[in-house]
């Protein structure tokens, strides 16, 4: 394949998981999905009742897998047996996740209010209708990226993975890459924002999340303007970064060419590793140098 | 009763006979009833046996399960034999237990019942998954099972929808208050979630009575079981409100 | 005498194939298992603690991120072996692919902690980095185990991610080789197979360090062994069921 016209593929592949990564993450955090749900859990129990969105289907990971995988086969069933143009199997495969999500996403919410009685949680009617419809938009959004970047990679890259694996995979990436990237600024600062910035949740606060909002009371809609600041735009860097750079190493050095041009691709994507280490380097030194320690060095004896 | 090992294992594999038996897609609906037991008492094990800290979520035990249900069920579909399904059961009980001793033994889990609960979740994870790829065409020919579930792809969905169905009840209904009945009517629930997929999957077998069949079964079920997971919810619930602010302090005293 | 009869009874279980490749395969998987038990003892991931800034690693669960960064080796690797033969190449592209993720969202979840949460990375549990010898303690807050991933975190992290890769491409690997044809179906059918064996060996290995670690300085990094133990035999069962389903679904032909 011309390589020149891979790379344009690529570009167009790292700007819809840009959006995939984007929304993925603000999805989870208007739901409070995966680790920071801990907290939204615990809080009833140290008698903080509160108004939130309490969805777990499962990690992120595995519920945008599933998510990625009935759209992509709704799909391919779409395209294949009724003879529907390839956007519109898309957006039907979407719709059909959807679907599916909202029946997951509500029978948690449900399920989860319903089993903390004994402390006296109540189930807020109108926090599930302003919640779900959000939820389902971003979910929509999200599956149809992957679905369009699965169509993309199988399509002109010519990867052999049929649509539904692939965009199952990729599901997982999203997934894994949203919770552990964009969902640490909802779990530390946005669910603790009246303590002090600039140090850790400390245990003690477990489950004294903030339930007040700037104005009334929080719920998942106001947390996700927060997040759409900061924690979605790192997960949309990361994930197009990822498939941006793991689909060089076989596009612009596509090992067909002979062996020699893939090993000159292993040594690009060794060089890429340790530039994130000496990035990583460079900012963990000016963070301890700005920052600088919580604790004086020399009145703190060492304790090996 | 219907939550029993035993007696799913049974009423999962005689779903998959009455389906792969019947000739054509009439019938493939059944197999999806089967899905739906497995699902049931491999939900019933996850369960019990996540009220025990295993210090990495409900999820993961899920994924483990459905890692050993995939492989063997895939075996088993192999084989292009009547004696596919059965088969598989039997090797899923059997590498289920193993796994579970081992866990618990060498890595010293010191869970109760570790090896019985891993085996049912094998031997249900396993009946689920091969049960899915019986509903898409009511057959259990290798050459339409390795083209239409595995080529297209279709053993994804499979794969990830068994394991959701399986661990999602009881995620979901997490709790100091969680009710059995209610765990349970959210995995039927999810089967037929997953049901309803596999039914829209089943039009790549060139039929359409059949899979109209096994979409508009798994529809009306659909709103059925989430009737009644409503009404468990309001039995369970604390109090529903439309709206309000929160709780006061002699409230919650 | 012991080969010979190792040999019949590997003749009689796997037909007309050569007993000794498949034999040789199987072990390949088992390595591959082994590997990615290997990778999630050295990602450095702090659970849901770490998504509150109160422990040191990524914030997701352990059979995630190795799922995240393994799998994403797995499918460069894919594309890999439809360029060429050249199993070695797969295998090193399918490592290096899971480093790059690993790596860069390591890299931004240091981006995340420093500006968005304003936190130093720091390791709870070591006094001092065993790589760049910095002083640890002081930089911990008050009332957590460390947060942000530190440079010894971050080089542990990245040849776990190494490892996951190759380990999830060498299982691709060893099972698209029992057949000769390079057809489509097979190669989904061993993509379907790798995950379902990568994610019983990542959660064999997150059961063993309970959820958590820190890397390769961790005190729990020593129980290693016994996870390969468990892992290496419960993979070398299921990788034998998946070479047989390759048979049985008519590889080397």
């Amino acid at each position: 394949m011309d390589p020149l016209f891979g790379m344009g593929i690529l570009a167009l592949i790292g700007a819809v998981a840009a959006i995939a990564g984007y929304t993925e993450d603000l999805e989870s955090v208007v739901g409070s999905q995966s680790n920071p749900n801990s907290q939204v859990q615990l809080a009833p129990q140290m008698k903080y009742p509160h108004r939130l969105f309490n969805k777990a289907i499962s990690g992120e990971p595995l519920s945008n897998a599933f998510n990625a995988a009935v759209g992509a086969v709704s799909a391919v069933v779409f395209a294949s047996a009724f003879q529907l143009p390839v956007i519109t199997a898309i957006v039907g495969g979407s719709v059909v996740a959807t679907v599916l999500h909202l029946f997951l996403s509500a029978t948690s919410f449900f399920g989860r209010i319903a089993s903390q009685s004994r402390f006296k949680q109540p189930l807020y009617m109108d926090v599930f209708k302003r919640n779900l419809p959000v939820i389902g938009a971003y979910a929509f959004m999200t599956t149809a990226c992957i679905l369009i970047i699965a169509y993309l990679m199988q399509t002109y890259l010519g990867n052999p993975v049929p649509i539904p694996v692939m965009a199952f995979l990729l599901g997982i990436m999203v997934g894994s890459i949203g919770s552990s990237v964009g969902d640490i600024q909802y779990g530390a600062e946005r669910q603790f924002q009246n303590l002090e910035f600039g140090a850790g949740v400390n245990a003690a606060y477990s489950g004294n999340i903030v339930r007040k909002a700037e104005s009334g009371i929080r719920s998942g809609i106001d947390n996700s303007w927060f997040s759409a600041k900061f924690g979605g735009p790192t997960t949309g860097i990361t994930f197009a970064g990822v498939l941006f750079i793991t689909s060089w190493l076989t596009i612009l050095f596509n090992p067909a060419w002979g062996s020699i041009v893939s090993w000159v691709g292993i040594v690009a994507g060794v060089l890429f590793i340790l530039l994130t280490i000496i990035a990583n380097r460079i900012l963990e030194k000016s963070a301890r140098r700005k920052f600088g320690p919580y604790r004086e060095e020399e009145k703190t004896e060492i304790v090996e | 009763m219907l939550a029993n090992p035993i007696v799913g294992t049974l009423l999962c594999l005689s779903g998959i006979y009455a389906a792969a038996l019947w000739p054509g897609t009439g019938f493939a609906f059944m197999a999806g009833f089967g899905m739906i037991f497995a699902i049931l008492f491999a939900s019933e094990a996850v369960r019990k046996i996540s009220k025990y800290g295993l210090g990495t979520g409900v999820p993961s035990v899920g994924m483990f399960s459905i890692g050993i249900g995939c492989v063997i069920s895939l075996y088993s579909l192999s084989l292009n034999s009547i004696w596919g399904p059965a088969v598989c059961a039997v090797l899923a009980l059997i590498i289920g237990w193993v796994s579970g001793f081992l866990i618990n033994k060498v890595l010293h889990m010191n869970i109760p019942s570790m090896e019985k609960r891993m085996s049912e979740m094998a031997v249900g994870s396993t009946l689920a998954m091969t049960a899915s790829a019986i509903v898409i065409g009511g057959t259990l020919d290798s050459g339409f099972i390795l083209q239409n579930f595995i080529g297209v792809g279709v053993a994804a969905l499979g794969f990830i929808g068994c394991s959701l169905a399986i661990f999602h009840a009881f995620n979901a209904n997490l709790g100091p208050d969680e009710a059995a009945d209610r765990t349970r009517t959210l995995a039927i629930l999810d089967g037929f979630l997953v049901m309803f997929v596999l039914g829209i999957v089943s039009f790549l077998s060139g039929d359409v009575v059949g899979p109209l069949v096994t979409i508009f079964i798994s529809i009306v079920f659909i709103l059925l079981t989430s009737y009644r997971y409503w009404t468990y919810i309001q039995r369970d619930a604390w109090k529903i409100t439309s709206t309000g602010l929160l709780p006061g302090e002699e409230d919650l005293n | 005498m012991i080969e010979s009869t190792i040999e019949t009874i590997l003749f009689s279980i796997f037909g007309a194939s050569d007993p000794a490749f498949v034999f040789f395969l199987l072990l390949l998987v088992t390595l591959g298992g082994i590997l990615i038990t290997l990778s999630v003892h050295l990602i450095p991931v702090g659970g849901a603690p770490a998504a509150m800034a109160q422990a040191t690693g990524v914030g997701t669960g352990t059979t995630q991120l190795a799922a995240g960064s393994g799998l994403s080796g797995l499918l460069v690797a894919v594309a890999v072996s439809v360029e060429t033969q050249n199993m070695f190449l797969g295998i090193i592209l399918g490592g290096i692919g899971a480093a790059v993720m690993i790596s860069l969202v390591m890299l931004m979840s240091n981006i995340g902690y420093i500006y968005g949460i304003g936190v130093p990375p720091a390791s709870g549990k070591a006094v001092r980095d065993p790589i760049t010898n910095d002083r640890q303690d002081i930089y911990v807050s008050k009332g957590t185990e460390g947060h942000g991933v530190p440079t010894a975190s971050f080089i542990s992290g990245i040849f776990g991610g190494f490892l996951g890769g190759a380990g999830g491409s060498l299982i691709y690997e060893a099972l698209i080789r029992t057949t000769q044809v390079s057809s489509a179906l097979f190669i989904v059918l061993a993509v379907i197979l790798s995950i379902a064996l990568f994610f019983i060996n990542a959660v064999i290995a997150s059961y063993n360090i309970g959820g958590t670690i820190e890397g390769f300085y961790d005190e729990k990094f020593k129980k290693l062994a016994r996870s390969v133990v468990v892992s290496a035999a419960v993979t070398f069962i299921c990788g034998a069921l998946c070479l047989l389903t390759f048979i049985n679904f008519g590889g080397f032909i």
